[in-house]
């Protein structure tokens, strides 16, 4: 029996209740098989675009527009805002740095809805491209595209 | 003194010859008791630890075994839409294989569109639009219209941009143009 039994301490008539814990053991096990078979171990997420991939413009540009262009080439990042001239951000050990371009955009100092083109060369891994929109998603710009780099080469060259 | 009822005993049946306490000839009968709060403390703190990761929406997309999804701090949670993977050995959508990544190149497509691919998207829109045709109210269907240009892209990140662009080229011409980028969310500071 498991109900309530007295015991008696020095004179003092007290109460011990035996706690089955038979239940709660059954209901622990069945919850935690339910929660590891429903666990997620990895978060996925999503970055989202806009399509703007464009065929290559043999035309030059003649006014560039004022956004930031971000090219990935072999050797690094090339980074252009509106008419000022690019500038360069080059590899670092073989790996394209992002905490340089995060600073060169950081000192840039431009607003949250500026557009924002990252253009890689055919080459880069998709990795590395993430890798820039991620940087400048990081800094509040949430309006990032993708385009080829041969769209963007015209203007990149001023 | 009060009368008690005895408690279990291991029976005479079970041979515990074995077992001597008490030094030599001793025959004294041994009782086993399993401590269970350590197993209680460490399903417990299972448990909190499994409801606090629990996630309601589940898995939302498969990930192949090989396919290395790029990293990315900033990136919103994940719908169901149709996806395309890209391997490095294959180009899927949905699953099913499509085409072999290695074919993937604007030389081998100067259009830049990937008539397989182009069949599968297309095939998937008009099975969209037979199962969900687009309301009347001007609200709902542009919400339609929203959700019905969303793909998602679940790419290995070497994959070089050239295959990517193609098969967001062939996306978009079938009227796929929001793009989601499937990637494994890192936490901050790591």
């Amino acid at each position: 029996m498991s109900g309530p039994q007295e015991i008696s301490k020095g004179g003092k008539k007290t109460l011990g209740v035996a706690l089955n814990l038979v239940p709660m053991i059954d209901l622990f096990s069945v919850c935690i098989t339910f929660l590891l078979i429903t666990a997620v171990w990895t978060q996925t997420g999503r970055i989202s675009v806009d399509q703007s991939v464009q065929k290559p413009q043999k035309q030059q540009q003649t006014e560039p527009p004022k956004r930031l262009t971000i090219l990935l080439d072999k050797n690094g990042y090339w980074v252009k805002f509106a008419d000022l001239s690019r500038e360069s951000i080059p590899k670092v050990d073989g790996k394209y740095d992002a905490a340089g371009l995060r600073k060169k955009v950081e000192e840039m100092k431009l607003p949250k809805d500026q557009k924002v083109i990252v253009a890689p060369e055919d080459q880069v891994a998709y990795s590395d491209m993430i890798t820039a929109m991620d940087t400048c998603m990081s800094l509040g710009m949430a309006n990032v595209v993708v385009a080829d780099a041969n769209s963007v080469a015209g203007e990149m060259e001023k | 003194m009060a009368i008690k009822a005895p408690g279990s005993r291991i029976g005479s049946s079970v041979n515990m010859k074995g077992l001597k306490v008490g030094g030599k000839g001793a025959r004294k009968a041994m009782l086993f008791d399993l401590n269970l709060t350590p197993m209680i403390d460490m399903f417990s703190i299972l448990v909190v630890f499994l409801l606090i990761t629990f996630s309601a929406t589940g898995e939302i997309l498969m990930q192949q075994n090989d396919i290395r999804l790029p990293k990315a701090y900033s990136g919103r949670a994940l719908d169901r839409y149709p996806l395309i993977g890209i391997s490095s050995q294959s180009l899927v959508f949905e699953g099913e294989e499509v085409m072999k990544t290695t074919l993937v190149a604007e030389k081998n497509f100067p259009d830049l569109r990937l008539p397989d691919l182009s069949k599968v998207l297309k095939a998937a829109r008009e099975s969209y639009e037979r199962a969900r045709p687009m309301p009347a109210d001007k609200e709902k269907a542009e919400k339609w219209l929203e959700e019905s240009r969303q793909i998602i892209i679940q790419a290995d990140e070497a994959i070089p941009f050239e295959v990517i662009r193609l098969v967001m080229t062939t996306a978009a011409i079938e009227g796929y143009s929001s793009i989601n980028f499937a990637i494994i969310k890192k936490a901050k500071g790591t």
